[in-house]
């Protein structure tokens, strides 16, 4: 049971376009603006506009297309479903195929298309997002973006530092359990047999220590970072300051432009 | 609200785990009905963050939604984003007094309409989506739960103080 090599992390690529250097708090406000647009729009002429843009976009980023479209592995179920479902569940406009006691009508296809046009679409931008932005790019723009929200109570420094911990730790963690687990599978742990309750019961040998140690490392780590007088987000500084460019006025115009676009379409096709 | 070193890292070690479980079980310990699939153990780490406080255990929700955005993508972590409230809740019920397996049981339906709740945009009916995700949902939250508590009896025995 190899654990470590079916573990990825991540779905960085590392580069130097223009998309990667845009500032992460524009790829973000962008990405969320997207999705807005995406389900404010219901017509494919409008989101074929918005599948060639991100063509355009994967293409400028110079991250090959496979990579990207590897993204839609993980929803394939959800995306054959939703096609399924609506085609055969929707019954609106002329009836195209009678099988049985399955009718299939237009309207039904157009709908399940439609869905599944936009789902793509949507994974599309968040995959380019997380493809062209390292996670600790991320968490400094989510940090950045959540910091006028301090006023209101929301820690957001302390949440960008807990993502930045929490990235980091990840491979020691993975290391750690996957030591316990051969450990446990030597004294003859089973974990793969039996039903949810035994299975569930099975985790426990290893679930145990694995948190036991994980919480002693942040014990280690508290008294660590408290003697070297650490004291939350307030007048601390940053070695990477993000700064934001003409490269980033630039791609808001370009995501603008596209969005009137895809909505003139929407409106006139 | 304020947060304190210790529940700093401890929350950042259960966000670690939290992201962590789902990758590392993927597979053997993954159970998939279509459209739902769910991994055993990975509500785990933001049940027990609800022992420390309500603030760190919807932290670590809001830290796992952004990690399963990472490296995961854009459903999972729709999914996720459920993680922020329920922990939240039953965090507030343990300061409450409830005891912990009152409070998992009573935030049970709430995970459960939840995800199903959030699953529906992708275009899955409210029959399918309550039946199928809510009711899968439900049994995967309670097996968690039975971790949970027995996962609590035993790090509190090995001296793990959680507040």
């Amino acid at each position: 049971m190899s654990i470590m090599k079916n573990v990825t992390l991540g779905q960085y690529f590392p580069g130097s376009s223009p998309v990667h250097r845009l500032d992460p708090r524009t790829k973000l406000l962008m990405a969320f603006s997207y999705i807005i647009v995406l389900f404010l729009l219901h017509s494919g002429a409008a989101y074929l506009v918005l599948a060639v843009a991100s063509l355009a976009m994967i293409t400028v980023s110079r991250i090959p297309l496979k990579l990207v479209l590897r993204g839609l592995r993980p929803i394939m179920i959800i995306l054959s479903l939703t096609l399924i479902l609506h085609i055969f569940t929707t019954h609106e406009g002329e009836l195209l195929v009678q099988f049985w006691i399955l009718r299939i009508y237009s309207g039904g296809v157009r709908q399940g298309l439609l869905l599944a046009f936009r789902l793509v679409l949507l994974v599309l931008a968040t995959s380019l997002l997380t493809l062209t932005t390292s996670p600790i790019a991320l968490t400094d723009g989510i940090e950045l973006l959540l910091k006028p929200f301090r006023k209101l109570g929301l820690p957001a420094h302390e949440l960008a530092m807990m993502m930045t911990i929490a990235l980091r730790f990840i491979p020691t963690l993975i290391e750690e359990a996957e030591k316990i687990m051969k450990a446990q599978l030597a004294r003859g742990a089973d974990f793969e047999s039996g039903g949810l309750v035994k299975r569930a019961k099975s985790l426990l040998p290893l679930l145990i220590p694995l948190f036991i140690s994980a919480f002693r490392r942040a014990d280690d780590l508290a008294m660590a970072m408290e003697a070297r007088c650490y004291r939350g987000g307030d007048s601390r500084t940053k070695f990477k300051v993000l700064k934001l460019t003409v490269l980033d006025a630039y791609a808001w115009f370009v995501f603008l432009v596209v969005s009137g676009v895809a909505f003139w379409v929407g409106r006139v096709l | 609200m304020k947060i304190n070193t210790k529940e700093l890292l401890y929350g950042a070690l259960l966000t670690a785990l939290a992201l962590m479980i789902p990758l590392l079980f993927r597979g053997w310990l993954q159970i998939v009905i279509p459209p739902f699939t769910a991994t055993l153990g990975s509500h785990v780490p933001v049940m027990l963050a609800m022992f420390i406080s309500p603030l760190v255990a919807a932290l670590v929700g809001v830290g796992s939604t952004v990690g399963f955005l990472i490296t995961l993508g854009p459903v999972v972590a729709a999914r996720a984003a459920i993680h922020i409230i329920f922990p939240a809740i039953g965090a507030v019920m343990l300061r409450k007094g409830f005891k912990p397996w009152q409070t998992l049981v009573i935030i049970g339906p709430i995970h459960a309409v939840g995800e199903a709740l959030v699953v529906m945009p992708f275009g899955f009916t409210a029959y399918s989506a309550l039946v199928v995700v809510g009711v899968g949902t439900l049994l995967h939250h309670s097996a968690d739960a039975a971790i949970t508590i027995a996962l609590h009896g035993a790090l509190s025995k090995a001296g793990v103080k959680f507040t």
